[in-house]
């Protein structure tokens, strides 16, 4: 009989931990890496997803006058004005209200007031949603927390097990083989991948575990209301025009800084007691908290400004900074989008080295186990590929579902799933190596077809974005090209492989 | 056939939960890790919101966000170490009366 040390014995339960946790979570996790990672091109999706919104950037007095306009013509009965001002990267403009529990947004244009007359897409918003609730709200982001600490226990665990594996990377200890693959890319991805999924962790902590916050508040509102310091007004029934928001944007810039507004909130609009929110735009920096300043609606007297926050707060809301990584303009949203893919490297060659290690074994064995391993692997295909093909596929019914559509933006998150769902069926039922070069190589006619696609169904194709230097729409294009070409060598150099062994 | 009482339905299941089987093992750290986990960060947030002086309630919240998802992970990778999965979860569940137990004591004196 072997003596095991009693390091021995823990690293085995570290092995074991890594191997099954990495497994089940694994299969979370490349969703949630995946979809976050496009998210990180959050205003650039939702740009190229509404060709029909292409408008001149003007001054934010103007932009604001024109979004009062379209709300009052829009929205004259609603609870809550909400307008989303042109920053950063988004040169759009959004207003939004909010109606008995209902949320709208549309575009408008800037120069005229008017409505854009768009398609309804939910835009790159989807992504962003989907991969920390993964379209379940709760129940969803209870899941992505859990697959978050779950990361991080593996990463942990998965250096304890292989104890050589930093100082590999280092001697560049490079094979080409699945486990190197996914040992050396964990290495290199390895602080922002503790990073984000800390971060994102602390995210939807207050989701998940939502005791402290039900300790002391009867609902999250209350929460809000007291972190951000607002201002409540009862309601009022009398009419009264609100003081124009163009006139009061001079003030809110001595507050806040000037040509920093972001997000204007206009509470109970045309009333009495209505009251307006200057907030600061939160993409220059890394504390992700509105500074406001707060108004009278009627009179546009200013009542108080909240620009200081506690050190808890800051910690937090720093953590939620580095998280969306929206400072550092697009040198950072570029490191985010490459060490994202990385992680998605990381997860998806473990998911498969865990199948190949044990396919010789199982192909002998049979029985129950070898159809177990069957089972996994196929659900590797339908999650790594079938992900990204998903994704794609949404893009894609962007372009091609009829504009006029009902509940389109919803039509779009069906065709994903939807999708997905044949994606599924395709990975059991083919063979394993079949399901992936084929899998692999539709996902890469996908991207490397959308410029081709986008071309041909609107007017925003790559050729005259390119000779209008509008980088946001192109960018899209070239980068999905670009991520196809990539597929596709993965694609074919799998088929090489697998064609003379079997692992 | 042999017809299978409750108690002895009753010692098989005891039997699993005993089991020194390393499927048995695994399974039951996991859910140590997970449900325990759970647990015991949810237990400790509450006796620390109640316990902390700071008279903001928010700041109390913000501070149990980014520190409890760290007390979890360690939570979770403990019940790896442990020498067995049952001394896992007896280690666990009594955490978890003793800090519920502070909690309410807080919530009383409060």
């Amino acid at each position: 009989m072997k003596y095991f040390t009693v390091h021995q014995m823990m690293v085995q339960r570290m092995r074991d931990f890594h191997t099954w946790g990495g497994l089940f979570f694994g299969w979370v996790l490349f969703i949630v890496f995946f979809t976050g990672t496009l998210a990180v091109f959050e205003p650039e999706i939702s740009y190229w997803m509404n060709p029909e919104v292409r408008v001149q950037n003007v001054a934010a007095s103007e932009s604001l006058a024109a979004a009062e306009k379209a709300l009052r013509k829009n929205a004259a009965d609603a609870d809550v004005w909400f307008v989303i001002l042109p920053q950063g990267r988004s040169s759009m403009l959004e207003i939004s209200w909010k109606k008995n529990g209902q949320t709208f947004d549309r575009y408008i244009d800037p120069a005229t007031g008017e409505v854009i007359k768009g398609r309804g897409t939910d835009g790159g918003e989807f992504f962003s949603h989907f991969h920390y609730e993964l379209h379940h709200q709760h129940a969803g982001s209870w899941l992505v927390s859990i697959a978050g600490l779950g990361m991080l226990g593996a990463l942990i665990s998965g250096i304890m097990i292989r104890r050589n594996v930093i100082k590999d990377f280092f001697c560049l200890r490079w094979r080409k083989n699945w486990l190197s693959v996914h040992m050396m890319t964990g290495v290199l991805a390895l602080p922002f991948v503790v990073l984000i999924t800390y971060s994102g962790l602390v995210m939807t902590f207050k989701d998940s575990m939502p005791v402290s916050l039900n300790t002391f508040y009867k609902n999250p509102n209350g929460y809000w209301n007291e972190f951000l310091d607002s201002v409540e007004r009862p309601k009022s029934q009398e009419k009264v025009q609100i003081y124009p928001l163009p006139a009061l944007l001079p003030a809110a810039e001595k507050e806040l800084g000037v040509g920093d507004i972001g997000f204007v909130q206009i509470q109970q609009p045309d009333k009495r007691n209505s009251l307006i929110n200057f907030m600061r735009r939160v993409d220059d920096r890394m504390l992700a908290i509105t500074d406001r300043a707060s108004f009278d609606g009627v009179t546009g007297e200013w009542l108080v400004s909240k620009t200081k926050w506690d050190t808890q707060a800051t910690i937090v809301r720093s953590l939620v900074g580095l998280h969306i990584g929206k400072f550092g303009g697009y040198p950072m949203a570029w490191g985010y989008f490459i060490f994202g893919l990385l992680g998605c490297v990381m997860i998806a060659t473990g998911l498969v080295f865990f199948t190949v290690k044990r396919r010789l074994k199982y192909d002998r064995e049979g029985g129950n186990k070898r159809d177990f391993f069957r089972a996994a692997e196929a659900v590797n295909v339908a999650v790594i590929t079938g992900c990204i093909i998903a994704s794609i596929s949404y893009l894609w019914a962007n372009r091609l579902l009829p504009l006029s559509l009902k509940e389109r933006a919803d039509a779009e998150i069906m065709a994903f799933f939807f999708i997905w769902l044949l994606m599924f069926i395709h990975a059991f039922w083919r063979p394993k190596e079949k399901a992936w070069s084929e899998q692999l190589k539709l996902a890469a006619g996908m991207c490397i077809c959308l410029p081709l696609l986008n071309i041909l169904t609107t007017s925003v194709g790559l050729p005259k974005t390119l000779v209008r230097g509008d980088w946001m729409t192109a960018g899209v294009d070239i980068t999905a090209a670009t991520l196809g070409l990539i597929l596709w060598a993965i694609a074919w150099r799998l088929e090489k492989r697998w064609g003379k062994t079997n692992c | 056939m042999q017809k299978i009482t409750r108690t002895a339905e009753w010692r098989i299941i005891k039997s699993l939960l005993l089991s020194n089987h390393p499927a048995v093992q695994l399974i039951l750290r996991f859910m140590a890790a997970i449900f325990g986990g759970y647990g015991l960060t949810y237990s400790l947030m509450k006796a620390i919101s109640l316990m902390l002086p700071w008279k903001k309630h928010t700041e109390t919240i913000s501070f149990c966000e980014w520190l409890l998802p760290l007390v979890y992970l360690v939570v979770i990778l403990w019940a790896f170490v442990a020498t067995s999965a049952q001394y896992a979860w007896k280690v666990l569940l009594s955490g978890i009366v003793i800090v519920g137990s502070a909690a309410l004591l807080a919530s009383c004196f409060r």
